[in-house]
């Protein structure tokens, strides 16, 4: 069946009315907890699996899915308003959505991200559909050496995170890595920092880190501080962003399309590293970084753009290997599981009802997402326009019950409020919290890809040479890692020589 | 004194009154703790049989999930529950078994429980990638003969079903292998596919796909019998390892002291939906395989696998600190 055929085939599969139900369903679900902070996609995912067992397979696959790419959607609106992440994956936009929303200009924050969120999502899908099988095999060429080489440029990224001091952004980042070997080590599952204690086995989650650093830590600064809701006391009008905006825009959308589908596919990244690297990325590449962190549109088109691309990307291992890179996608694959379909090489054979659903109503999904976040943004900003009186212990709650709905584990509400303690203290004197998480994530996968590459050599460090795709990221983070540094004196040198030539 | 004879008063009075209750159970919902998130193949095995089990025990049945410490969070409330039959365990046989053995903060132990029945098993796998020069087992196990601590191997991690079967193959083979653990079933699949180990061990259920695609070859699996869904493949017993054949058992536990009456009743109910085809057929599509064990049935079982468990856990001396 060629891909025409394929997708002209899904789209009827999508369009039958009770699998298109499902996918607004999904979206609109998506959508609404991507609004609302704490709770995830991954979260409600498990708690709607029970419900699919009365819908046919396809229909519940296009519902769980349209929840994940939805959330992506919604995730933005409550980063841009409220400075609080929506979901995980949206961290990243508060830095410099909110910012621009302090200046007046939320509506093109929010249109940008929707239009972002929206070309990227339509991207992936294409790119899904054309090129999953021979994605597949990149993707499996990534064994613990490689993913050790690209782990290690992602932590060259680290201090690009922070408008503020480079030196705290550092401290912040170590402080990350530490908390990320609390738990069993990840080779020989020996106890670390666990004190006795079964639940600290697990280590800390990251959900909670994220929802106590950024959140919780929101919330309490604003009530210390007496803020005015003066983001809503002006209507958000100009929802298209202007020329210049699109100026800034386009390239920074398309990188971070790219770069987010690229590393959604590979397993462990999730949504989440993607933004973050993103948003570096732009920063590095920008000719004014200052204006980063001071509401700059390149760091909300970038990261938006990278998070919904990769939560495309991430469909790519599901549906042909059957392998979940990420935990959303493992809940996902739970509910192929429970319908007895096996995702993987066979799935598109088997059940090309399922495969080209799917697909074909990701491109339905995303037209009705665009709908739902930029004529009805309106909707979504009058559930944050609720006075903060109101608004702030909701948020508490919607924190609460998100965050224990993960595991069912109030340790994970304690580690919540903890780290919402810490954040606002962090907050207060000046420390960025995006260093941390990302080194949180980075720190415990670069461990045990190093440790795994390690056992696959016998303990020689040649296997980090001697495959390409590994040292091709080691030698690329080498070079950033130093480039500032080696830079200035070369530049000197270049300078001083031309005098030297003439005397 | 009238006190103490208060307490006896009652405790007779409970007594006689306990096997009376025990007709009745359950009278209202029964509570299965999950000690795994949504999604994974334990939580989407009693999610098929839900429905069904609700039936036969005339109760519903409420899943409740929490995960934490690799099973041990649930399993440690299960432990320490009142044991009235109200609030179950819904686990694999792992976190009876493995997870006390190896975990020095885990402080249950199989004795804390009491077997209601296993009802099915996600086979344990070796596999090689398809094309690789070996087609059997034995050439396998001659290949590492001539190659000592060279041979890779995937497991699910340390602490598995998987990386037991490994283990006790290197024992049972008189072979050393080189081990590199990684985080689930999925990541070993694609470690084998993409040529990052020579040799993986996972749960069937996982791998089905590209068995049945052809991009791996399974070599044994740890089934007790060749199973319908991979007839071609020989089993670790029939190859005269019995004890290397650690299989994915989905198993429900009361707390240790629930009166037997009790556990008889969820057993008889266990059994029955074992016999609903729909749900045979539900857990048969998702990759495993059903086969019912009774609660002594299952203690025996149990009780086997805890002292090869044990026994190589000390060995490798694991779970010391």
């Amino acid at each position: 069946m060629d891909v025409l055929h394929g997708l002209g085939y899904g789209l009827g599969v999508t369009l039958q009315p009770a699998n298109l139900l499902a996918c607004f369903v999904g979206v609109f679900v998506g959508t609404l907890i991507g609004v609302l902070p704490g709770v995830g996609p991954t979260a409600t995912m498990s708690l709607l699996l029970p419900i699919t067992f009365t819908m046919s397979p396809t229909a519940s696959i296009i519902m769980m899915a349209g929840i994940y790419y939805g959330a992506m959607y919604g995730g933005s609106t409550t980063s841009v308003l409220v400075n609080i992440p929506g979901e995980a994956a949206s961290v990243v936009t508060c830095i410099d959505g909110h910012q621009m929303a302090r200046q007046g200009r939320a509506g093109p924050a929010l249109g940008i991200s929707a239009i972002a969120s929206f070309i990227a999502g339509t991207f992936s899908v294409v790119c899904i559909m054309l090129l999953a099988p021979p994605l597949t095999s990149v993707a499996l060429r990534f064994g613990p050496p490689e993913i050790f080489g690209l782990l290690l440029l992602g932590f060259t990224m680290v201090t690009y995170l922070t408008a503020g001091s480079k030196l705290k952004a550092v401290a912040m980042a170590l402080l990350g890595m530490l908390l990320g070997t609390i738990g069993l080590d990840p080779i020989s599952a020996s106890p670390r920092f666990t004190y006795g204690s079964v639940t600290l086995g697990d280590g800390l989650g990251l959900v909670p880190i994220i929802m106590g650093l950024f959140g919780i830590s929101e919330v309490l600064l604003n009530i210390g501080a007496g803020v005015k809701q003066d983001v809503f006391e002006t209507r958000i009008k100009g929802l298209l962003p202007s020329r210049d905006d699109w100026r800034r825009s386009s390239a920074p959308l398309a990188r971070g399309t790219v770069l987010g589908f690229l590393l959604g596919i590979l397993p462990g990244m999730g949504a989440i590293i993607p933004t973050f690297m993103s948003y570096a990325l732009e920063k590095r590449l920008a000719r004014e970084p200052d204006r980063f962190g001071k509401g700059a549109i390149e760091g909300v088109a970038g990261p938006e753009a990278a998070n919904n691309a990769a939560t495309g990307g991430s469909m790519i291992p599901l549906l042909t290997l059957g392998f979940a890179p990420n935990v959303a996608m493992a809940v996902l694959l739970g509910a192929f599981l429970i319908h007895g379909v096996q995702p993987g090489p066979l799935l598109i054979k088997e059940h090309p009802e399922i495969f080209w659903g799917v697909i074909a109503s990701m491109y339905v999904g995303n037209a009705m997402l665009l709908v739902l976040n930029l004529p009805l943004i309106g909707l979504w900003v009058q559930v944050l326009r609720v006075p903060y009186g109101i608004l702030f212990p909701l948020i508490l709650l919607f924190c609460l019950i998100g965050v224990y709905s993960e595991h069912g584990n109030v340790w994970d509400i304690i580690v919540m409020l903890a780290f919402g303690a810490i954040g606002l203290l962090m907050k207060r004197f000046g420390f960025d919290p995006a260093p941390l998480v990302l080194a949180f994530v980075l720190g415990r996968m670069t461990e045990e890809s190093i440790r795994q590459s390690l056992l696959m050599s016998g303990g020689s460090f040649a296997i980090l040479l001697t495959r390409p795709i590994a040292l091709a990221f080691i030698v690329a983070a080498l070079l950033v890692a130093l480039l500032p540094l080696l830079l200035p004196p070369v530049k000197r040198l270049l300078r001083t020589v031309p005098p030297d030539d003439t005397t | 004194m009238r006190r103490l004879l208060a307490v006896i008063v009652t405790l007779v009075a409970l007594t006689i009154a306990l096997p009376v209750a025990a007709q009745q159970y359950p009278t209202r919902p029964v509570e299965l703790i999950i000690p795994f998130a949504t999604g994974g193949p334990t939580d989407t095995a009693f999610r098929i049989i839900q429905p069904q089990l609700a039936a036969s025990l005339g109760q519903p049945i409420v899943l409740i999930n929490k995960a934490g410490g690799g099973g041990a969070v649930g399993m440690d409330l299960v432990a320490k529950a009142k044991p009235d039959g109200y609030t179950l365990a819904a686990t694999v046989r792992s976190t009876v078994t493995i997870l006390p053995a190896t975990q020095p903060d885990v402080t249950y132990k199989l004795a804390d429980f009491a077997a209601v029945g296993a009802f099915a098993f996600d086979s344990g796998v070796i596999l090689v990638k398809s094309g690789a020069p070996w087609k059997t087992l034995e050439e396998l196990v001659d290949h590492m003969k001539k190659n000592p601590g060279k041979v890779t191997y995937g497991s699910a991690g340390l602490g598995t079903n998987s990386y037991f079967n490994m283990e006790l193959l290197q024992q049972a083979y008189g072979v050393t292998l080189a081990h590199v653990p990684f985080g689930g079933s999925g990541p070993v699949k694609n470690a084998v596919l993409g040529g990052h180990v020579v040799v993986g061990a996972a749960s069937l259920s996982a791998v089905l796909s590209v068995v049945r695609s052809g991009d791996i070859l399974p070599l044994a699996t740890s089934a007790t019998k060749r199973l319908a869904v991979a007839p071609n493949v020989p089993t670790m017993t029939e190859k005269g390892h019995p004890d290397a054949s650690l299989s994915t058992w989905m198993e429900l536990y009361a707390p240790g002291k629930t009166p037997k009456p009790i556990v008889d009743r969820l057993s008889a109910a266990l059994e029955k939906t074992m016999k609903d085809p729909a749900a045979v057929a539900a857990i048969e599509k998702a990759g495993m395989t059903v086969e019912h064990h009774d609660p002594a049935g299952t203690l025996k079982l149990v009780e086997r696998e805890n002292e090869v468990v044990l026994r190589l856990a000390k060995k490798l001396n694991l779970g010391k600190q």
